[in-house]
């Protein structure tokens, strides 16, 4: 009778398991390409698909409208993007762009505050309110998901109360040229300040001090903080950003329909946290990047432009969105991470 | 029963590795009925492995196990415990929000559930009430929230959930490992858990693992002593005294050539770099002390004796004693944002915990080296330029050897020793002129802790003064010109180390307990 009784395993399941191990390895070795092609070879294929449908997807007028589509979840998912390296989440953007646009739709309406007033006006509101998110995360200590679920809420309240409850009308030929004209040939106003926005946003996040403080703080907090990184002013920076952003947003939003509706910018929250996963940056932060939100914000607008040129019903779409969006995720997600997430 | 005892458990040849390295290996280890074991040793021996190995946490990688004359191999924690066989963690297994009794009987409700699944709360009661009666714990109510006991009651629930467990499971002779119990427990706690377990012998067997050697003495019946994961010797009854386990525990041959003790200054009237006055707080007591420039001052104790607080202070890293005075080059380090101002003060820390504290491992060997010298490796203020942190990274790359595919590959997949030359290199990229260090060989392999030794050296030789922290006894006594001991809290032992007359092991550790 032998004593050794940790006899070896069935080959079988042996061989299952060590091929499973090797899967795990090659994704482990190649992961940082994995996460970065992934996305961008969903986003072509999706591109492929829609041309095949309607050959009009890729006319220079449908392209042109896709970027002034896009630009609003882009520089929203911009500033979120800064917010979520650090492992922090920003769940007050879209109530942040709903109270911009309403105060600005006021501020014009009401009180005849001209075009560069009414951008500093949104881009001051904006940051305010990432002022307070940083207060409550920073002095407070509160969660960032549970404080700025209450500014969402508070937020709301507000845009509602100043709005009264309707909509809010007004006239400025000025905000319209900034949301719908264009300067550079017929490429629209939007969509070249959003972008400019983005690589500008890039840079920073890639290359500056503050951005690689956010990197080490999403990646290790404790070594950032003995590495003599100042955690509390840099926390509160990137809530500051993220909601000056949405202040830009939510006055670029007003300004294509000169309406300010209550809700106007709720549904931004979902599709920036969907696109900066897509992208590739991963929810407890650390890693990925501000530059890849574009990938994701584009597959996230390539797909609503796309399926309406290809005249799917409203109500399939917002499903097939849902399906993209968990498919993307599942190519993307560095799932090395994921303890951190449960 | 026969004359003869039979060992309720055995353990033969229990061998267990980690990523290829041998942890523990040809572990021989018995239980008696109404017996309390322990396991002695330094850290790393190998004890909680062993301990866990007993639960079904980790398999054994070979060697057999019999429990109650039967082939035992559990496969996980619940298998043990339904064969008889409980742990008591270190970090307490029980969940504070739930009820004592809801505690106890965690995963095992659906045997008081009647037919339609309704939970049969008032005998779930009834049966733990009667069991901290047995046990003498009336003081515990079943119905409290478990969170609002202190450690050790709640250290007292656990020991009685082995035996309604064992109870349970018709397990007449349970056996309880308690990994730790008295880490954290004031000295009057520790009286009453060592009554208690003294009471509870005559139903149970105990294997004990404790850092203070005092209490293996006073409990145990027999003692097995580890070192480097190896079974080295066995006492019991009349043998067992702190200085025999000691005897056995330490003493293993150094080579001065390992850690260059021929290149170990003589430093006559070098000026001071670091002073520390009367520094008290968080379980440290009046410590004074200095460091000059070029020196290595090493500080040995056992674990909670106080000398990772001593390191925490110096560098800012809260919580940290905060009486006292602490002085770099002659100017006290203020006590609001202490750690930053050490920082700037030219201090550089290597902490004990390398994953969290040290090193970022989701980002590149480059950016870890540059992450306390950003403004050195910019170009354009507040902006890195991404050539001179290459050199930046390639210069220390190798200068300390580090083994990676490159300035741009992540930590997080570099070895234990090469992740801790990168946290030293983002410190030489500094050029720190104080460098304080807690435990900065823990898990390295052995060429790379030379490589650290070395540059070590080389610091020493540019004046740098190092303030070394370590539990392991060699590289102490190995590294450093002056030596000191701490127990409790306080400075118990002063010795000079020079190359020429190092102290022994022996002498260090009958000031350490």
């Amino acid at each position: 009778m032998s004593n050794t009784w940790y006899e070896p395993q069935t080959t079988g399941s042996r061989s299952g398991v060590e091929v499973k191990v090797q899967i795990a390895q090659f994704y482990n070795r190649h992961r940082p390409i994995i996460n970065a092609i992934g996305p961008f070879l969903l986003l072509m294929a999706m591109v492929a698909v829609f041309a095949l449908i309607n050959p009009r997807f890729l006319s220079w007028i449908n392209l042109f409208n896709l970027m002034r589509q896009s630009s609003i979840l882009l520089i929203v998912s911009t500033g979120i993007t800064f917010v979520i390296l650090m492992g922090a989440l920003d769940l007050s953007v879209g109530a942040i762009v709903t109270l911009v646009a309403i105060s600005s739709a006021v501020l014009i309406r009401d009180f005849d505050v001209g075009a560069v007033g009414i951008a500093v006006a949104a881009a001051g509101i904006g940051a305010l309110c990432g002022l307070a998110n940083a207060a409550l995360v920073l002095r407070l200590r509160l969660p960032s998901f549970v404080a700025t679920l209450g500014t969402m809420t508070i937020l709301g309240g507000v845009s509602t109360w100043i709005s009264g409850g309707g909509n809010v009308f007004f006239q400025s030929p000025n905000l319209t040229w900034i949301a719908s004209g264009s300067v550079i040939g017929r490429i629209p106003n939007s969509g070249v300040l959003a972008l400019l926005i983005f690589v500008v946003a890039s840079f920073v996040g890639a290359r500056s001090h503050f951005g690689r403080a956010l990197f080490a703080i999403g990646g290790g907090g404790l070594t950032a903080r003995l590495s003599g990184i100042d955690v509390l002013r840099t926390k509160a920076v990137a809530f500051v950003v993220s909601g000056m952003l949405c202040g830009v947003a939510g006055l670029l939003l007003v300004a294509r329909t000169s309406t300010g509706t209550s809700r106007i910018g709720d549904d931004l929250l979902l599709q920036a946290i969907a696109a900066v996963v897509m992208g590739g940056t991963a929810l407890s932060g650390g890693s990925g990047g501000v530059h890849r939100t574009l990938t994701g914000v584009l597959v996230i607008a390539v797909l609503q432009n796309g399926l309406n040129i290809a005249g799917v019903h409203t109500y399939l779409q917002i499903m097939v969105t849902g399906f993209i969006v968990v498919l993307s995720v599942t190519i993307t997600l560095d799932r090395s991470r994921l303890a951190f997430i449960k | 029963m026969s004359g003869v005892p039979t060992p309720i458990y055995t353990m033969r040849n229990g061998s267990k590795r980690f990523n290829g390295i041998s942890v523990v290996e040809g572990i021989d280890l018995d239980v008696f009925p109404n017996e309390i074991v322990g396991i002695a040793g330094e850290n790393g021996a190998g004890k909680s492995t062993t301990l866990k190995m007993i639960a079904g946490i980790h398999t054994p990688d070979a060697g057999s196990m019999r429990l109650c004359g039967k082939s035992f191999r559990p496969t996980s924690y619940t298998k043990a415990v339904e064969a008889g066989i409980s742990m008591v963690f270190q970090e307490q297994a029980l969940i504070p929000s739930l009820t004592v009794y809801e505690n106890i009987f965690l995963s095992l409700e659906a045997n008081f559930a009647n037919p339609i699944g309704i939970v049969d709360r008032r005998a779930m009661m009834a049966v733990s009430e009667r069991h901290f009666k047995d046990l003498g714990l009336d003081f515990i109510d079943p119905c409290r929230r478990t969170g609002d006991y202190a450690f050790h009651d709640r250290q007292m629930i656990e020991i009685a959930k082995a035996f309604v467990l064992a109870e349970y499971f018709h397990i007449d002779h349970p056996i309880i490992l308690l990994d730790e119990p008295t880490a954290a427990i004031g000295e009057r706690e520790i009286r009453i858990l060592f009554d208690s377990i003294r009471r509870y012998r005559r139903r149970a067997s105990f294997v004990l693992i404790t850092h203070r050697l005092a209490e293996y003495v006073e409990l145990c019946d027999r003692i097995y002593v580890f070192k480097d994961g190896r079974n080295v010797g066995e006492f019991a009854g009349e043998q067992i005294s702190e200085q025999s386990l000691h005897r056995v525990m330490v003493g293993r041959t150094r080579d001065d050539e390992y850690f260059m003790e021929k290149r170990q200054l003589k430093l006559v009237g070098a000026p001071i770099a670091i002073s520390v006055k009367g520094l008290s707080g968080h379980n440290v007591q009046n410590v004074s002390f200095e460091v000059r420039k070029g020196e290595i001052l090493g500080i040995g104790g056992l674990v909670g004796c106080g000398k990772e607080a001593v390191a925490k202070a110096i560098v800012g890293f809260e919580p940290f004693p905060s009486n006292g005075t602490i002085e770099v080059g002659g100017e006290a380090l203020p006590l609001r944002g202490r750690g930053k101002a050490a920082i700037v003060r030219g201090m550089g820390f290597v902490p004990k915990e390398r994953k969290t504290e040290g090193i970022v491992p989701y980002m590149s060997v480059q950016a870890n080296m540059s992450l306390a010298s950003l403004p050195l490796v910019s170009r354009l203020s507040g902006f890195i330029s991404g050539s001179r942190e290459r050199i930046l990274a390639e210069k220390y790359i190798n200068r300390l050897r580090v083994r990676c595919k490159g300035p741009t590959q992540l930590c997080q997949f570099l070895s234990g020793g090469n992740q801790q030359k990168v946290v030293i290199a983002k410190w030489l990229a500094r050029k720190v002129q104080v460098l304080v260090l807690d435990n900065p060989t823990r898990g390295v392999d052995v060429g790379a802790k030379q490589e650290i030794y070395g540059v070590l050296r080389d610091l020493a030789e540019e004046g740098v003064a190092i303030l070394l922290v370590t539990d392991d006894l060699p590289e102490l006594i190995g590294m450093s010109n002056r030596i000191l001991v701490m127990r409790e809290g306080e400075i118990q032992f002063v010795c000079n180390a020079p190359a020429e007359n190092k102290p022994t092991e022996q002498e260090l550790v009958q000031h350490m307990v």
